[in-house]
């Protein structure tokens, strides 16, 4: 008997498109900016809608359909719109705010599988109120209405335990805040491109929200959209851009995200497990020295520090010392966050989806920033001008909603 | 499924659920027990004593809240071992810290909403 076949695909990333991205009200549906990012990243992809296989889009409901809206992923209303027939019904629908990496690991083991040969991975979201409080994130529960507990509270409590435990500082948390907002400032596309740039002590001098937490180390709600198109390496290669090969990556989840106590620490005792960063990196072949540029989700300036300890780029409680050394830096060792993360370039409510678009961008040298020749891929690589890493080839990207215990996690690669 | 919880709550007295099989109490209210998913829970008392597991002063919440700010929004751990998202009352903000031990104090509104903040476990 011949023995079990061997992997033999890949997947890769082929396309990628944000919509504009903004803090103005807008009268569009999320829906409308997913279906322009969907349009885009096909287009990039050099493929068609015919070429849609299977589709997951996070988006904020069906303001065309009768019927209660949801914001549910639903195969059949996304096939109907498109006008083709969908393929692959399984991606990855709850996970909530990460569900962009979640959706992108599952298309990708899908189509490694030859289940399919392509897929697109979309959001869109139109905030209510914008630069108002992330609706979605508030709870509605009769019981605990009266708490007054909203998003950046919770992380609030997360980041005061943090302190509490190993000593982390507000400054800590600043800096981490000001190297990333300092990228969202040097680009052009951002929501808070030039608004900086921001020393330690802007950010510190904010108005507070939750303590610790001043408004400069939340992320605000904003509108727009985003698409990223996986297919096959083969036909990737067939693609208007150079190929970015999805290695590998895990997630997990442990803990409901917003809905009640967020505990640093597992409510039945001891750490969160976090075997599931360990298999990714595991999966993808290349160890945490191998990544070149990171994504993380910045949704709250503490969230960042414990991302790195969660990474295992450096030890529980280590994590403020770690971003005060300057590794984020576009001349650090790992530049974060480089598009300015969810604080600065967006968080349109499920922006999981625009860190591996970002670690594209990255990988195929297609940033905007200061640097007079960043049109050609010209690159100064100087803080407060360039926002591109030096000719990086591995990137890591993570989807990170609730406060603690889960994530999502993608390492892309270039092709070549 | 909270009928029991909230009658309780109008009573005056906070109520946790407690498997019985396992013995284990578990917060916020759900079908099963995460230790050992037996469906038998019964809505225990807990002593009420508690400490902070964590707090924060609240300054800019949503429009529903703002008429209150600064409150306090904090997790306590019941001695039993469920945590509670919670408000803490009575005290002072600079005057609450991690570990401080608190008590809860149910107070049901002239609408009939019950609520369980806790306080100093010196007051009261």
């Amino acid at each position: 008997m011949a023995g079990v076949p061997k992997r033999r695909r890949r997947a890769a990333i082929s396309g990628v498109y944000t919509t504009a991205q903004s803090q103005s009200a807008s009268s569009r549906y999320g829906l409308s900016y997913a279906l322009e990012a969907i349009t885009g990243a096909l287009a990039e992809a050099n493929l068609g809608k015919r070429d849609i296989q299977g589709l997951y889009a996070a988006i904020d409901g069906w303001p065309q359909l009768h019927g209660p809206s949801s914001s549910r992923y639903d195969a059949t209303n996304w096939a109907t719109l498109l006008g083709v027939p969908l393929r692959w019904l399984t991606g990855s629908p709850n996970s909530g705010n990460g569900s962009g990496v979640s959706a992108l690991l599952d298309a990708a083991a899908a189509i490694e599988s030859g289940y399919i040969d392509t897929a697109v991975i979309a959001a869109g979201m139109s905030a209510h109120r914008p630069g108002a409080t992330a609706p979605w994130t508030v709870p509605t529960d009769p019981l605990t209405d009266w708490l007054g507990s909203f998003s950046a509270a919770q992380f609030a409590l997360v980041a005061r335990r943090y302190m509490h435990v190993y000593g982390a500082t507000v400054e800590q948390f600043a800096a981490a805040a000001s190297t990333i907002r300092n990228y969202g400032s040097i680009n052009p596309d951002a929501v808070f491109s030039r608004s900086g740039p921001y020393s330690v002590q802007d950010i510190l001098d904010a108005p507070m929200v939750a303590d610790p937490l001043t408004r400069l180390m939340c992320a605000p709600a904003n509108n727009g959209g985003a698409a990223i198109v996986v297919t096959t390496l083969e036909r990737a290669r067939d693609g208007t851009q150079a190929p970015v090969v999805v290695l590998g990556g895990a997630d997990q989840a442990v803990y409901p995200a917003y809905a009640e106590a967020p505990l640093l620490e597992h409510p039945a005792g001891g750490p969160f497990p976090t075997r599931w960063v360990d298999d990714a990196f595991g999966r993808s072949e290349v160890s945490r020295d191998d990544v070149d540029v990171v994504q993380l989700y910045d949704s709250f300036a503490p969230w960042v520090l414990m991302q790195w300890e969660l990474l295992g780029y450096c030890l529980p409680g280590e994590g403020g010392a770690f971003v005060e050394s300057g590794v984020m830096a576009v001349d650090g060792r790992w530049p974060t966050c480089t598009d300015g993360g969810c604080s600065s370039f967006s968080d349109f409510g499920v922006p999981a989806i625009l860190r591996p678009i970002e670690a594209v961008r990255q990988l195929r040298g297609q940033v905007a920033d200061d640097c007079p020749g960043w049109r050609d891929g010209v690159h100064t690589h100087r803080p407060g001008q360039c926002r591109q890493a030096r000719d990086p080839r591995v990137g890591l990207a993570v989807g990170m909603g609730p406060p603690t215990g889960g994530g999502q996690l993608v390492i892309v690669a270039k092709d070549r | 499924m909270l009928e029991p919880l909230e009658e309780s709550l109008r009573a005056g007295t906070l109520v946790v659920q407690r498997c019985e099989r396992c013995g284990w109490w578990r917060w916020p209210p759900q079908l099963c027990c995460p230790r050992c998913l037996s469906e038998q829970y019964s809505w225990a008392k807990p002593s009420g004593s508690a400490t902070v597991y964590s707090y924060t002063v609240i300054h800019r919440p949503p429009a529903p809240h703002r008429h209150r700010v600064p409150y306090l929004l904090a997790i306590v751990r019941l001695d039993e071992g469920p945590h509670l998202l919670t408000n803490l009352e009575e005290i002072a903000p600079e005057d609450v810290a991690v570990g401080l031990a608190v008590r809860v104090q149910v107070r049901v509104g002239a609408d009939g909403t019950a609520s369980y903040p806790f306080v100093p476990a010196a007051v009261g």
